[in-house]
């Protein structure tokens, strides 16, 4: 169906991509694309219909073939009936106010008789499980609802084959679930080629019948997912744990994983219990009391009581749009509050001026790139410095020990070092996030707050978040990390808290609430449940060698 | 009246009508009674007949319509106006050739209070068709032949908003840093990610096969060719005629005439654009229908318009400064026959 003849690419004055890449996707078949960010998995997946290098420039070698046409010759747009595409943030692709006339659109455009149009919008709504939203408008939809609809939009071109960009990355566990359930009926009912670029691969793994590795260095390996993940550092947690265990074949569901868990589970030492939260309290140095934020007559935060103790680490979390942001801008100082107080050291940071509230409590926002807008890396720590009245350079140190601070980091993609000449859009996400993390940290905040820190961020940037956050958190300052990341916040939280409705439902060790909640519950710990190991420090591989 | 029209939904363009012909009555009468009356009614329509979700989008006009006589009203007693009898004497500031406050009368009063409300009606009008039908649903019933132009603002109308919240979330994002970027930090990245979300938007439309070329109508003689040529340019003539018009109402060094016969000849560039369509693909996905009740609401606004304009006395519609402002049978049927769509609302709803 799609076919990669000796293709290779680069950006203009960019260092080559790939290189004679030799790939056959056949029809009915669903593709995986991996490798850490920055190794081209868009722009393979661009390259699919034409939209690389026709939208984007570059130098390309080779041939794409989708369906028997080259993209040398086609226009993206003629190859629309053909295969069809969905960009890393649908919201960007929509181009009307509701679900309906969104999923009309193309076809009105194509001038398809209005009775086919209406029989094939059925179809789709039903096919994609969102009948129920027809009537709703777009802005009003979930991150996951809006993934479906622009799924819905591109399949009533009827193509036969379909192109998904990181389609699970911003959403919660469950919108997650609920996107790739319909793209395996996709697969499954309809057929369907489906190349799918993703990099948290716990859930879509079992669904893949090949794994498509950009290695960064222009090579592409292509094999079965047993093949090609186990070794690699996008592999997901359950590759691992089969790795360490040296079970095999290498089990791709939790279900199959807990079959050869039964033998695993007994030799496993039980992780040290921390000592209960209780007896570590100290004085909170940031005490929120009923805080409510409104948006119209909705509460999007309904009287909140949350107490951060320094050195903590807290993973917030709950479902898309459950008022984790609400709730942080407003500890800021910097969103809306229509109730409650907040203390941080006796001051209230909404009451005060924002560089004063600033050196209270950092927070780091979901779109990291709306707080740049300088040149160069180095402009914006020179800004960052005079912004935070600290000595020159201080910004810098702090993003030098930020970049270079990870343990287990294999350093293949040279995150080490950031290039103060490079302009900051060029970064990649991670270098983004550490550069922001850094501007925000250069006043020393004792409360330091992240929205979704996770989106776009590969293994090994991860590794190098979890690393500064704990760092951080030694030195003493109270860190929460907003997240539907759960392997995230296995691995670097002391406490969760759970909200649901902009009401906080659940606030306890990290521990007993990850591994008992069957919807936040890390990989590792849904293969060994009930025990209470969830990440792979905690399991021990004793009987191997 | 059938029963299966009447339960169809009344038609974007019958609200439009209707909504043109109350801001047309208010323009041509100042008469306070009549005005208050067409702005109750409006609101009553507006009440009766908006889902409750849309609502909130009409308070913005009625503070808006509020606003405006308010503002007449003390533009009046900032700046007196003789004749009438006096009403209240506020001590007068005199600057340079100004004379500020004094003496508020009540012909003063009653042409601000009338001034305002004409604006007001007509604000509250535009905005009841706004609320009532979707700019963007009464676009998709452009022909065929304007298909691109309706198109092109179907997009503007939507990603409009988005950059509104670009704009906010990068104020606030500024605060993080301490507030202090100035204008510079707020206007690179909104136009930064306004780039970014343009061409995010044309790689999508690109990739969904928006704009592909399709094959021309099979059995087209040449003359259909040379005559589907010709439509773009009357599209285009037909903008350049509306755009020539709005800048002719605006300026007064242009002739009075001038204005109306561009208007004229846009319309008539639009006909031929329609008439020489010939290639046209455009359909439209559940088209809304004109029922029975679109048609009575398109006549009861037309009506309310012609009783106001014709059978109301000049004397009623625009009363002297002096008396106190009059009503008649006529002048008062005029605005209640603009209610008449709550029955049919009413009768949808049982």
């Amino acid at each position: 169906m799609i076919e990669l003849r000796s293709f290779g690419f680069a950006y203009d004055g960019a260092p080559v991509l790939f290189a004679d890449v030799d790939l056959v996707v056949g029809a009915g078949e669903l593709a995986l694309v991996v490798g850490p960010t920055g190794t081209g998995k868009s722009t393979l997946l661009r390259s699919m219909n034409g939209l690389v290098p026709r939208f984007t420039g570059g130098r390309v070698t080779g041939e794409v073939l989708v369906d028997g046409r080259s993209t040398r010759d086609v226009e993206p747009r003629d190859l629309a009936g053909t295969v069809g595409y969905v960009g890393q943030n649908p919201a960007l692709g929509f181009v009307t106010a509701h679900v309906e006339s969104e999923l009309a659109f193309g076809m009105e455009q194509h001038g398809v008789d209005p009775r086919t149009m209406r029989r094939r919008i059925e179809e789709t709504l039903d096919l994609v499980g969102i009948a129920d939203l027809r009537h709703r408008r777009l802005e009003t939809l979930s991150l996951g609802q809006q993934q479906r609809v622009a799924i819905g939009a591109v399949l009533t071109g009827a193509p036969r084959a379909l192109l998904l960009d990181e389609p699970t990355s911003a959403l919660d566990p469950v919108g997650a679930e609920e996107v790739l359930a319909t793209v395996g009926r996709l697969v499954h009912d309809l057929g369907l080629t489906v190349v799918l670029a993703e990099h948290r691969l716990e859930r879509v793994v079992p669904l893949a019948d090949t794994v498509v590795l950009l290695d960064g260095a222009g090579g592409v390996s292509t094999g079965s997912p047993q093949e090609i993940l186990p070794g690699t550092s996008v592999a997901p947690p359950i590759v691992r744990l089969a790795v360490a265990a040296g079970w095999s074949p290498v089990p791709l569901t939790v279900r199959d994983a807990r079959r050869f868990a039964r033998d695993l589970v007994p030799t496993l030492v039980r992780p040290p219990e921390p000592a209960p939260r209780t007896a570590r309290r100290g004085s909170p140095v940031l005490v929120a009391h009923q805080v409510s934020v409104r948006y119209g007559t909705d509460p999007a935060v309904d009287r909140v009581d949350l107490a951060l103790e320094a050195g903590e680490i807290t993973a917030l979390m709950g479902r898309n749009g459950s008022g984790k942001s609400s709730l942080l801008w407003s500890l800021q100082g910097s969103g809306r509050r229509d109730g409650g107080t907040v203390e941080v050291h006796g001051v209230d940071p909404y009451a005060v001026s924002p560089s004063r509230a600033r050196s209270l409590v950092g927070l780091v926002p979901q779109d990291v790139t709306a707080m740049l807008y300088l040149e160069t890396v180095a402009e914006e720590c020179a800004a960052s410095d005079s912004d935070a009245h600290r000595a020159p350079g201080t910004t810098r140190a702090i993003l030098d020990s930020i970049v270079g601070g990870g343990t287990g980091a294999t350093g293949a993609t040279g995150a080490t070092g950031v290039d103060p000449g490079v302009h900051p859009r060029d970064l990649s996400e991670g270098q983004r996030l550490a550069l922001v993390l850094a501007i925000v940290l250069a006043t020393e905040p004792p409360v330091l707050l992240l929205d979704e820190p996770t989106r776009g961020l590969d293994h090994d940037a991860k590794v190098r978040l979890v690393a500064a956050l704990r760092s951080m958190a030694e030195r003493g300052v109270a860190v929460v990390v907003a997240t539907h990341d759960v392997e995230l916040a296995a691995d670097v939280a002391d406490r969760v808290v759970l909200m649901t409705q902009g009401e906080v439902v659940a606030d306890g060790d990290a521990r007993p609430m990850l591994t008992g909640s069957p919807g936040f519950a890390p990989q590792i710990a849904k293969i060994l449940s009930p025990g209470p190991w969830m990440r792979m420090d905690d399991v021990v591989v004793t009987d191997r060698s | 009246m059938t029963p299966a029209g009447s339960t169809l939904p009344v038609h974007p363009g019958a609200w439009w009508v209707w909504a043109l012909a109350t801001a047309t009555a208010a323009t041509l009468t100042s008469n306070i009674l009549v005005l208050a009356l067409l702005v109750a009614t409006t609101c009553l329509v507006v009440a009766t007949c908006a889902s409750p979700g849309d609502l909130r989008r009409f308070s913005l006009y009625l503070w808006v319509s509020a606003a405006v006589v308010v503002v007449r009203v003390v533009f009046r007693c900032v700046f007196p106006d003789s004749g009438g009898t006096p009403l209240l004497t506020l001590p007068t500031v005199t600057i340079g050739p100004l004379e500020l406050f004094g003496t508020l009368t009540t012909h003063a009063l009653s042409s601000a209070v009338s001034g305002g409300l004409q604006l007001a009606a007509v604000i509250l009008a535009v905005g009841a068709a706004h609320t009532l039908a979707d700019v963007l649903q009464l676009l998709k019933h452009a022909p065929p032949s304007l298909a691109g132009l309706s198109t092109s603002l179907v997009i503007a109308v939507s990603v409009f908003p988005e950059l509104a919240r670009s704009a906010q979330d990068v104020r606030s994002a500024a605060r993080l840093r301490g507030g202090r970027s100035g204008l510079r930090g707020v206007v690179v990245p909104v136009l930064e990610s306004t780039m970014e979300r343009s061409v995010a938007l044309a790689a999508a439309m690109e990739a969904r096969g928006l704009g592909a070329s399709l094959p021309a109508p099979r059995g087209l003689s040449p003359t259909g060719r040379m005559m589907s040529a010709g439509q773009p340019v009357c599209v285009l003539g037909a903008v350049l005629c509306v755009a020539l018009a709005a800048y002719g109402l605006l300026d007064d060094a242009w002739p009075v005439w001038l204005a109306p016969s561009l208007a004229g000849c846009a319309v008539g560039a639009g006909v031929g654009a329609a008439l020489l369509d010939r290639t046209a693909r455009r359909t439209v996905y559940r088209p809304d229908r004109w029922g029975a009740g679109s048609t009575v609401t398109a006549a009861s606004g037309l009506a309310a318009a012609l009783v106001v304009t014709v059978l109301v006395a000049p004397s009623v519609r625009t009363p002297a400064l002096g008396g106190g402002p009059a009503l008649s049978v006529p002048a008062l049927l005029g605005p209640l026959l603009l209610a008449v769509p709550v029955l049919v609302a009413s009768r949808r709803a049982r």
